[in-house]
């Protein structure tokens, strides 16, 4: 509780202040039939508010060299999207993480628990070619980091591409937009963040990251980026590329980050890649860059093999990190996935060990 | 001689099958639906199937002069949904299903849906900026027509007295 009443805590409380009112002030958003209730996979309607509660849970199974078998409720996630009608929309995500896990040596526990206030955020719809964002949000760069939530992706675990060499969150402003052609469609978004002000309760680096600082970060000091996106009319295929320019606390000098995706998708199919290359002008000189490719084979009754291949070096390891996954999704409804995964790699040791996964992730 | 024969029957059953389902499907005249009391303001250049596709894909929130466009859906197994969507997305509505998660994970939700043809004509009527689709035939005074599409639709219902 002693959270709520931490000073930097005042931002975040009068944005949600914000929202409520808006909420409350709102007219109905449609005028009858609205779709009131509660649908898997949409969230509940608040009748003709505007507003919708939803989220999503998963509940994970590991078993990673050398540690002991874990299992958790590694995310509850909660939804309150606002959208009354006019030309602002409002969305917040909610996060309890780690809410309950069992470990072989511990039993069942608690100690882990974080809460997480993952995104909020308001948007202002000028136009489909530009709209603004204020608020905090999931930072532009790739495919995976923008839908990664475990009932949409098709391993559990996540590659280090997406994960080590850039900020998750932003805190700040942001245009976006598309323009539409007529075979193709093209998206932007451009940011500026300034999370070490603005976001009172920042991303902290996983364990390993602290250990090692400035290999994996928290959050972003001080962002300026974009995004473009090129992809097809029906959405088969995508292509995108990212640029971010960012501090990181404690460090002098700025890095850089470009990254490049892609994503193909037709008939159960799916191919998708991810590469980004950073290099910065502070104390450590060396590059980083990573690169994976995953593919997805639908089998028999919903289920699809999962393969992925990647490689990241990270700046301070000689030896580049090699990891390749196989396993099984089972998606019985689409709101709802099943998945298995066998990892293992070279030089992993620290950041994705060797293991087996297991996971069941819904979209309520 | 085994083998042509197994060929032939084979044939046969991929012919049959063809016009079996060619029989099980009719043409249809839709149209689509905006109300008729002068609020609709339009999109911004001529709709055509293509905007249409990006105004249910809620691509396009907002009409001419800021006015907040809603798409209307019939239910996901609605033979005429079924054929709207084809048309639109290219695919069925289940096969949109993981396109919608991943809206839905960043804040925006699918179309609305109503039971039936004429649930679709009084949500029209009474909302300002929605847009439906029915059979041409059904059309009456509380709707205007902005786009006529020609369609294949599965089955053989009459959707006129529907």
């Amino acid at each position: 509780m002693s959270i709520l009443f931490d000073p930097g805590w005042r931002w975040w409380h009068c944005l949600l202040c914000c929202h409520v009112l808006l909420v409350a002030f709102s007219g109905p958003a449609l005028a009858e039939g609205d779709t009131g209730g509660y649908r898997l996979g949409s969230g509940y309607a608040l009748g003709d508010s505007g507003v919708r509660l939803g989220g999503y849970a998963s509940s994970k199974y590991k078993k990673l060299d050398p540690a002991p078998a874990k299992f958790e409720v590694s995310d509850l996630s909660l939804f309150v999207i606002w959208d009354g009608g006019g030309r602002w929309q409002g969305f917040s995500e909610l996060e309890i993480g780690e809410a309950v896990f069992w470990e072989k040596d511990r039993g069942w526990s608690t100690d882990e628990t974080e809460f997480e206030l993952e995104r909020t955020y308001l948007d202002y719809l000028y136009s489909p070619e530009l709209k603004i964002r204020l608020g905090k949000f999931l930072t532009p760069i790739g495919h995976w980091n923008q839908v990664h939530a475990d009932p949409l992706t098709w391993t559990v675990s996540r590659p280090l591409t997406t994960d080590a060499g850039f900020a998750h969150h932003l805190t700040g402003m942001m245009l976006h937009g598309e323009w539409l052609f007529d075979d193709h469609e093209l998206e932007y978004q451009l940011y500026v963040d300034d999370s070490t002000h603005l976001d009172p309760k920042p991303d902290n680096p996983s364990p390993a990251g602290r250990d090692l600082p400035g290999v994996e970060i928290g959050t972003f000091e001080h962002a300026v980026g974009g995004r473009l996106l090129l992809k097809s009319v029906d959405s088969d295929w995508q292509l995108g590329s990212s640029l971010v320019n960012f501090g990181i606390e404690g460090y002098e000098g700025r890095k850089t980050l470009l990254g490049l995706d892609f994503l193909w998708r037709r008939g159960g199919h799916e191919w998708s890649g991810e590469a980004i290359y950073r290099f910065d002008t502070g104390e450590h000189e060396h590059p980083e860059w990573g690169v994976f490719l995953q593919g997805i084979v639908p089998l028999h009754a919903r289920w699809s093999l999962v393969l992925r291949q990647e490689r990241y070096t990270e700046v301070a390891f000689d030896q580049p990190i090699d990891l390749s996954n196989v396993g099984l999704a089972w998606r019985p409804i689409a709101p709802l996935v099943f998945k298995l995964e066998r990892r293992w790699g070279a030089e992993n040791e620290l950041f994705a060990p060797d293991g087996w996964f297991a996971s069941a992730a819904v979209l309520f | 001689m085994g083998l042509r024969r197994a060929m032939l029957l084979l044939l046969m059953s991929a012919l049959l099958h063809v016009v079996a389902a060619d029989a099980a499907s009719t043409t249809q005249r839709i149209a689509v639906i905006v109300a008729n009391d002068g609020s609709w303001q339009g999109i911004r250049g001529k709709l055509t199937v293509r905007q249409l596709a990006r105004v249910y894909r809620r691509q396009y929130l907002l009409g001419r002069d800021g006015q907040r466009l809603h798409p209307v859906n019939l239910p996901p197994e609605h033979p005429l949904r079924i054929a709207v969507s084809r048309k639109l997305y290219g695919r069925d509505p289940v096969a949109m299903a993981r396109f919608w998660s991943e809206q839905y994970f960043n804040g925006i939700s699918p179309p609305h849906v109503v039971d039936s043809q004429e649930a679709m004509l009084r949500f029209i009527a009474n909302t300002p900026g929605a847009i439906g689709y029915i059979v041409e035939c059904k059309v009456d005074k509380r709707v205007r027509v902005v786009l006529r599409l020609k369609l294949r639709v599965t089955g053989s219902a009459d959707y006129c007295a529907e």
